[in-house]
């Protein structure tokens, strides 16, 4: 096989030469170690010896002495005996090359990271499961999600957390939807009560009371009304436990207001039972109470959810009306507006009345709708003639 | 607090250390009036004189041998290699005595003895002054391996060393001696056995220490930017290894690259990636990854360095890779 002469690197930092002169004439043998051909650099010119042995052939078309030629290029070879220069393939210039780019291209074998190899024990059969990580198959547990027909995005299919998390919210999502699908719409029972005697009943109580113990309202009547009223309805009580008109049972009613500290539901329990005064007393201290750091302020952690009705007071957001429905969990929603002055006819006479804006809310799948328009009219008579009820 | 370099801050421990307990003395190659190659004893000999430093000739299985021989006798000898890559020289009867004359004693003797010395790729040392060796000792019974990557734990680390009656070595990057960093006054020793979070997140988990530690820090940086949180840990020592901190990152996170400047087969990534299968499989989400430097003797040639180191780039892709598997 013919050796490649080519110029050589003769400094580290020579990149190009020039041929001054050759020592051995082309068809001349040249013996290992001889003084072949000197070399011209930008530093010095230096003798080249011949690493091999051979008889020298310089190609017709390869530089001659005096052109400037690459380190690396071709220049001649050294043919064995009985090689013909026929023989030669063509060989390409030799190009520069980056080294560590070259290093890099060998290196597959010892590369950075050896886990990468490719493994090198038989193909494994067929998974008949998914694959799915440790910790996914523990979230999985803890969450409740039938991993089994899942699709993985992790990397050889896996399934990974974030898989289980999302089929967990997507089922949490898809439960939250038939109730919703199935629940009934919210009905709404509305009436103006007239309530001239309970606004005059108040200013009289008002004018009378003492200075140091808290202004009467009318909402604490209205409250004590309702709650009294809704005794006479079992049926429409949280739990529909009791006999009607018992007097035994202790009825609570969440009260929804704003106050200057803003937004509060707050339970007052055994409303029907307990005399005006108390809950004039406990309404005065729900409005002076300081701002805490959540809205719901009720006595009782636990008495909130017991409460049979929940009386929103729209009069303090100076609203009369109010949509949406109950929320979940709330059965029955009276909303009280604003007492307001109308004038309206009564046997031939034109009269002046005040009115109290009710609107009663519930799901007609969750509350006897019949039941409901009863405690309504029965209330609008009450709150009409307050008396009776009140100084019981 | 004062700031200062790696080394400086290790030659302040030591001298602290010399101060506090005369049966310490310092022997090695350039370690008396030249103060160290690498600056490890700087000043000192002018403070402690020829007692306390004291220049070996170039054979370190005599000198080493000599040390743990005056450690049973009662001293506190610190061995200082310069490189470590030296202190092979001597293994044989680390190995052999060292460690094990403690057990062979049935515990009546001890060899505290501190070995110290550079590692790492750094400065185009070449192959045989460029070794990190940490897994061979990891391996042993008897050896304490520690591993600083900052000042302060070069400073904290090397004074608990120097009380602790166990073989200590006491490894240090080339690539880190001159870093700066805070460093604590006085008395102030870091136990063995306990990681540092060096930087908290929520992705990903990343172990790694020396030089390669201050290049992932640099990469969580950049990643940062691009919404992956990195968490990553130091683990200052290597033995005794803190399995529990980085356990309980890797519960919080679900997956856990090594990055290591040392070689894969059998270093400190494959122990620890078995002892997170083993103790922690229930948290991984991914495989253990680690990213090493090719397994070849370091070669002379900045170039070819440059292709068997981990880059940033290459540690940025396996955070990447790792996060989205």
């Amino acid at each position: 096989m013919a050796h490649r002469i080519a110029m050589p690197r003769l400094g580290w930092t020579m990149e190009k030469g020039r041929v001054v002169s050759w020592y051995k004439q082309v068809g001349e043998w040249v013996q290992a170690g001889e003084p072949l051909f000197s070399v011209e650099s930008d530093k010095a010119v230096l003798d080249v010896e011949a690493l091999e042995s051979g008889t020298l052939y310089v190609p017709p078309d390869a530089p001659q002495p005096g052109d400037e030629v690459p380190v690396g290029n071709l220049l001649a070879y050294l043919l064995e005996p009985g090689e013909e220069a026929a023989d030669i393939p063509a060989m390409p210039t030799a190009q520069p090359v980056t080294v560590a780019r070259e290093v890099r291209a060998a290196l597959p074998a010892l590369d950075a990271s050896p886990n990468k190899r490719a493994p090198s024990t038989p193909q494994r059969t067929r998974r008949e499961t998914p694959a799915i990580s440790p910790r996914a198959r523990r979230v999985a547990r803890e969450l409740d999600v039938d991993w089994n027909t899942l699709q993985g995005s992790g990397r050889t299919g896996r399934i990974v957390e974030r898989d289980i998390r999302a089929a967990a919210a997507q089922a949490a999502r898809s439960a939250a939807l038939p109730a919703s699908q199935t629940m009934s719409p919210v009905v709404v029972q509305g009436v103006d009560a007239e309530v001239a005697e309970l606004v005059a009943l108040c200013l009289r109580l008002q004018a009378a009371s003492r200075d140091e113990s808290p202004r009467p309202t009318q909402l604490a009547f209205i409250l004590k009304l309702v709650a009294q009223t809704l005794r006479d309805y079992p049926a429409l009580l949280a739990d529909g436990r009791g006999e009607s008109g018992s007097e035994a049972i202790p009825v609570d009613i969440t009260l929804a207001i704003k106050t200057p500290a803003g937004f509060v539901r707050h339970v007052v329990h055994n409303a029907a039972a307990r005399p005006s005064y108390q809950l004039v007393a406990e309404l005065a201290r729900v409005m002076a109470a300081p701002p805490s750091g959540t809205a719901d302020v009720s006595q009782s952690a636990d008495g909130a959810g017991q409460s049979s009705l929940t009386v929103v007071d729209l009069g303090s957001y100076d609203l009369d009306r109010l949509s949406p429905g109950p929320a979940v969990g709330e059965k029955l929603v009276l909303t009280i507006g604003r007492v307001a002055p109308r004038l309206y006819r009564a046997q031939g006479e034109t009269r002046e009345g005040q009115f109290l804006p009710l609107d009663l809310a519930f799901r007609a799948d969750s509350v006897d709708a019949e039941q409901a328009h009863a405690f309504l009219l029965a209330l609008c008579d009450n709150l009409q003639a307050p008396l009776p009820l009140l100084m019981a | 607090m004062p700031e200062m370099t790696f080394v400086e801050a290790a030659c302040e421990g030591l001298s602290e250390e010399m101060a506090r307990d005369p049966s310490i003395f310092v022997v090695g190659e350039g370690i008396g009036p030249r103060g160290g190659n690498f600056n490890t004893t700087l000043g000192l000999y002018e403070r402690y004189g020829e007692m306390r430093l004291r220049d070996m000739p170039i054979s370190e299985r005599g000198f080493t041998a000599m040390c743990t021989g005056a450690a049973l006798a009662g001293a506190r000898p610190v061995v200082d290699f310069m490189f470590i890559d030296f202190l092979l020289d001597a293994l044989g009867d680390l190995i052999h005595q060292t460690s094990k004359l403690h057990w062979l004693s049935g515990g009546r003797l001890k060899v505290p003895i501190v070995l110290r010395g550079c590692i790492g790729v750094f400065g185009a040392a070449a192959a045989h002054h460029s070794n990190n060796c940490y897994p061979f000792f990891c391996h042993l019974p008897g050896f304490r391996v520690v591993v600083p990557s900052t000042p302060a734990d070069a400073k904290g680390l090397l004074k608990t060393a120097l009380r602790s009656d166990d073989p200590v070595l006491f490894l240090e990057h080339k690539g880190i001696l001159s870093v700066r960093g805070q460093v604590p006054e006085g008395e102030h020793l870091v136990p063995f056995g306990q990681a540092r979070i060096a930087r908290a997140g929520s992705d990903v988990t990343v172990v790694s220490l020396g030089l390669m530690l201050h290049h992932v820090l640099a990469v969580a940086d950049q990643l940062a930017q691009e919404g992956t949180s990195v968490e990553v840990i130091d683990p200052r020592t290597l033995a005794p290894l803190d399995m529990a901190t980085i356990l309980e990152s890797v519960h919080r996170t679900g997956r856990l690259l090594i990055v290591d400047e040392d070689y894969g087969p059998c270093g400190i990534g494959a122990e620890i990636s078995a002892r997170v299968m083993e103790e922690g499989f229930d948290d991984l989400d991914a495989p253990v990854r680690r990213v090493n430097g090719a397994f070849v003797p370091i070669p002379s040639s900045p170039a070819l360095v440059a292709a068997v180191v981990p880059d940033d780039q290459a540690i940025a892709k396996a955070i990447r890779d790792l996060v989205t598997e």
